[in-house]
């Protein structure tokens, strides 16, 4: 059977749940809290994982999804005085509990389970900007800096066009009655001579120009791209996710060129990615930009508007393996 | 929804210390319950096949019948 | 919001003949004669956002307009009225079991209000991936307006609702996917369908693929008609077996069954040259000639040749037709 580790929200492992069971293949769907390790046999080489009431034997896993892979336990409340030990001791429970699912996630791959996605992956933007740059891939000019002086540098140095986003992920607040997200944003002059000499270390990037973005979903060799025609709107000009619900993006199948195809493969290699939704941009010069790669981004708002079918793709892939 | 401006609920000497794209958080506040799929007990339809509960349920995309005439 | 626009033949033949080339050569191509219109063509497409200029065509590929779907079966039509007894919770198991995520209900005379309630309960107790229900309805005494908008929230799997018989004619929109609708029709068999109008348009990716391989209407369709029939829907005649004695999955692998699925609208008379084609709908319980599985739908009263909409069914045409399927004299209101 193929196990898909996944989060109770994602609608995608939905519908590639769709093509798995169509094509009758055997397939189980985990959330967070849905997997358990009842026991570990050292001697026989197997683990029985306990999915919400039943036993599976880790010799029945025939292929591995990690689509939004987070294996979480409900620690229990201890009903002790000390609070500080009460910490320790959910701190503790937490390590015991991340060993085990360290080990699993070792297993798989000791004893040639394929798989599709990484679990837990840790690279972001920082370390993929660097390899991509190694690969021959152009980045955009980049720099992370605490100094308001280090910024002004860099704002003429980039003539007076540059960006700010977030280091890792963005910050995303949702309460009963307020969101709270961050997106790409532009900085001007004014917004500088505004802060203080000093600040928390923040990255900026110069502003391509562009003439479209890319998305492009990637699984082991193949690449599905689409181009989003975003400058055209005001809106979306600058982080496409604002995008106008009225007047909405064109976005259209692309084709990358060869050349960017394999610097991106060697890229993801080095990652240790076989797969994620990677952004690019083109400017007005034609020259590819790598923004970043996210191992488990979606790729519905690619495989929809392209016709391209990814999801069966996946379930084809994941029945292969 | 409404009101998708920038938060600005910071002191300037909270913004200080914080990075820089704190003063461009794109902010939405709503005055019925937001209701996120991402939280624990949010209202879908539960359906065992997927092991999980859905929210949106969208229409077959074309007429499933024609019957009713609404010329 | 998804439109239409309409171009002249000409425009189609400069946009098939010429794709992917400079606007300067589409003019050379007739030998510069007709700048002109060319720049106003090409006006109009920019205009309407139907073109993108490019230096790099090659990157841009023509979109792969297959189809697919995961199940054998997407949508099933459940026709009831006072007469019939079969088991519907058997259908609904059954359907259920082969992933069929839409159905549409359609009560011909008025039923109780626990019926629905049990019905939405049964799927709710198996956790069914039937997930999107649409219930047709005559105008009933427990019927209150309020109570069948709240139903919308307390059912979720409720995405339309339709009262027939009703006092008035209304659409009212609870959600982006979810309507109310009110008719004053009297809905009272399945010789009502078959309506062709731009209504009933559907514009979209997944119908326009869908089309171009498949037949609009009864594609990945089961339909248990009045009395327990198994049929493609239930206004064609030929049954399949009764649901008392017959499953679903066996009629789905019956060939017989599915053949009619393959006819796409390139093959049907009079639509095959229509522009409309690949975002209308069809019918092949009702058409003009009977005896031909391939003939226009009957209850279309558009001619592609004269861009005209008339009444179908004053159409001294089609008389012979109506008379055929007994349909009573439908005006158009």
């Amino acid at each position: 059977m193929i196990l898909i580790l996944s989060e109770k929200s994602d609608i995608t492992t939905n519908q590639v749940l769709d093509w798995c069971i169509g094509y009758q293949t055997s397939v189980i769907r985990a959330n967070a809290y849905d997997l358990k390790i009842a026991h570990i046999d050292y001697s026989n080489n197997y683990i029985l994982l306990k999915y919400k009431k039943e036993i599976i034997k880790s010799t029945k896993i025939k292929a591995v999804w990690y689509r939004r892979a987070r294996i979480k336990y409900k620690y229990p409340s201890i009903s002790i005085e000390n609070n500080q030990l009460k910490n320790r001791i959910k701190q503790h429970l937490h390590e015991e509990w991340s060993e085990m699912i360290r080990f699993l996630e070792q297993w798989f791959k000791n004893n040639s389970v394929p798989s599709i996605g990484n679990y837990l992956l840790k690279d972001r933007k920082l370390t993929q900007l660097s390899i991509a740059k190694q690969n021959s891939l152009h980045i955009p000019n980049t720099i992370i800096t605490a100094q308001k002086s280090e910024l002004l540098l860099f704002f003429k140095n980039c003539k007076k066009n540059i960006i700010t986003k977030d280091i890792g992920c963005s910050l995303s607040f949702i309460s009963d009655h307020l969101i709270i997200d961050g997106y790409t944003e532009e900085v001007s002059k004014e917004f500088i001579d505004n802060l203080s000499d000093t600040f928390f270390p923040s990255l900026f990037q110069e502003n391509i120009v562009k003439v479209y973005e890319l998305r492009i979903f990637f699984l082991k060799d193949r690449f599905y791209s689409m181009a989003i025609f975003s400058q055209q709107n005001e809106k979306s000009r600058i982080d496409v996710r604002k995008n106008d619900d009225e007047i909405p993006n064109r976005r259209v199948p692309y084709q990358l060129p060869k050349e960017i195809e394999h610097k991106l493969l060697l890229t993801m290699k080095k990652l240790n990615l076989d797969t994620g939704s990677i952004d690019m941009i083109v400017d007005t010069k034609g020259d590819y930009y790598f923004l970043e790669v996210n191992p488990s981004g979606q790729f519905g708002m690619v495989s929809s508007p392209c016709n391209y079918y990814i999801e069966r793709t996946i379930a084809q892939e994941l029945q292969q393996l | 929804m409404n009101n998708t401006k920038f938060y600005t609920e910071f002191s300037t000497k909270d913004l200080e210390k914080l990075p820089v794209n704190y003063r461009m958080l794109t902010k939405i506040t709503s005055t019925s319950k937001i209701i996120s799929s991402g939280s624990e007990n949010y209202t879908g339809i539960k359906v065992k096949l997927y092991n999980t509960t859905i929210v949106n349920t969208p229409r077959h995309y074309s007429s499933i019948s024609k019957i009713i005439d609404f010329e | 919001m998804q439109s239409i626009h309409y171009i002249p033949n000409s425009l189609y033949e400069l946009i098939e003949d010429h794709f992917g080339k400079t606007i300067d050569d589409i003019k050379e191509a007739y030998q510069n004669q007709y700048d002109d219109i060319i720049d106003e063509y090409i006006e109009y497409l920019n205009e309407n956002n139907c073109v993108f200029f490019t230096d790099h065509p090659e990157c841009f590929p023509a979109m792969n307009l297959q189809w697919d779907y995961p199940y054998k079966v997407s949508n099933a039509i459940i026709d009831w009225n006072k007469n019939s007894n079969y088991n519907i919770f058997e259908v609904l198991n059954q359907l259920d079991m082969l992933h069929c995520k839409h159905i549409q209900f359609r009560f011909y005379d008025p039923i109780e209000k626990e019926f629905l309630l049990k019905i939405l309960d049964f799927l709710n107790q198996k956790e069914s991936i039937i997930n999107s229900l649409e219930i047709y309805i005559p105008n009933t005494k427990w019927i209150r307006q309020e109570e069948m908008e709240n139903w919308f929230k307390e059912h979720l799997r409720i995405s339309l609702i339709c009262i027939h018989s009703s006092f008035d004619d209304e659409i009212i929109k609870i959600t982006d996917d979810k309507i109310f609708i009110h008719t004053k029709q009297q809905i009272i068999s399945s010789s009502h369908c078959g309506v062709i109008s731009m209504n009933y348009f559907s514009i979209n990716l997944k119908t326009f693929t869908e089309s171009q391989h498949y037949n609009s209407c009864l594609n990945r369709k089961i339909a248990i008609d009045i009395d327990g029939e198994i049929k493609n829907c239930p206004s064609m005649t030929q049954s399949f077996g009764n649901i008392e004695n017959n499953t679903l999955k066996q009629t789905l692998n019956n060939s017989d069954f599915t053949a009619v699925w393959n006819i796409p609208k390139d093959k049907v008379d009079t639509c095959k040259t229509c522009e409309f084609r690949y975002i209308c709908t069809d019918c092949r319980a009702y058409t003009e000639d009977p005896k031909n599985l391939n003939s226009k739908p009957l209850k279309c009263g558009y001619n592609p040749h004269t861009n005209e909409w008339k009444d179908w069914s004053t159409n001294p045409l089609k008389k012979e037709a109506i008379h055929y399927y007994k349909l009573k004299d439908f005006k158009q209101t």
